[in-house]
């Protein structure tokens, strides 16, 4: 994966390049270095339920939704993951007095699945903000 | 950046949202039916949707119920315990209504909600 040069004095349409995906950083604390590009969103997205479906307000890496059942959505990635051992993490509009989710299920690696729950762990229809942190292909 | 949705009916079948008709609202999302360019609601899918409702609703209410009849236990009102028991009863046969049965359309079985047993509609 390449990545789009950031210098100190911002973005430079000049200056714009790509980087190796190993590029590391110092900690805050100086101690230890990390990984840039792991620690990067590889998909995000934010949809609510408008015209009978899900309909995405804002994303990356999304290429289509899939309306599965009642707050049930499957998210189809543009570009793929590297395995499907990624982590994906949502959180939806509070239901009642339910704030769960369920994104463990459906993954594969141009893929992964959130589902809304209401107080009774039923699938609610409900607005989701999700998250995809991992390794792309 | 556009992203398309793609419905997938109770079946499986799969279509892109902005290219099929859609029912006004998703009560019985679990029963949509691709046919054509229209998705409509299968009614016997509906209905066991119902029925789940139904069970659903009436789990809160049938704890409570057993608390009347405990304290009408407890004071042995045999009138209260009486009412307990057939209010228990009816609760436990409510999915079988054959208002449900019977509903020929999603419409018929949106009023086939027994707001005097279960309460306020979801289908309201």
């Amino acid at each position: 994966m390449a990545l789009t040069q950031v210098r100190g004095d911002g973005l430079n349409s000049d200056a714009i390049s790509t980087v190796n995906s190993d590029i590391t950083v110092n900690s805050e604390g100086g101690a230890v270095t990390t990984s840039v590009v792991q620690g990067l969103a590889k998909a995000w997205g934010y949809f609510v339920y408008a015209g009978g479906v899900p309909s995405s307000q804002d994303s990356l890496n999304v290429s289509s939704y899939d309306d599965n059942g009642t707050g049930d959505a499957g998210i189809n990635f543009s570009s793929s993951m590297n395995n499907d051992d990624f982590c994906t993490v949502a959180t939806q509009q509070n239901h009642g007095s339910a704030l769960t989710n369920n994104p463990s299920s459906g993954r594969t690696t141009s893929s992964t699945n959130v589902k809304g729950r209401g107080t009774n762990y039923s699938t609610v229809d409900t607005e989701q903000n999700w998250l995809v942190i991992g390794d792309l292909a | 950046m556009t992203v398309a949705t793609y419905i997938v009916d109770k079946d499986g079948n799969q279509a892109n949202a902005a290219s099929v008709t859609v029912p006004s609202n998703r009560d019985f999302r679990g029963a949509w039916s691709l046919n054509g360019s229209v998705i409509s609601e299968d009614l016997d899918k509906s209905k066991e949707i119902f029925k789940d409702k139904v069970r659903e609703v009436r789990t809160p209410l049938l704890d409570a119920e057993d608390v009347v009849y405990m304290k009408a236990l407890e004071t042995d009102d045999a009138t209260a315990k009486a009412a307990s028991v057939t209010k228990k009863t009816n609760l436990r046969d409510a999915p079988a209504a054959s208002a449900i049965t019977n509903a020929t359309t999603i419409a018929e079985l949106k009023a086939a909600w027994d707001t005097s047993l279960l309460g306020d509609s979801p289908y309201a």
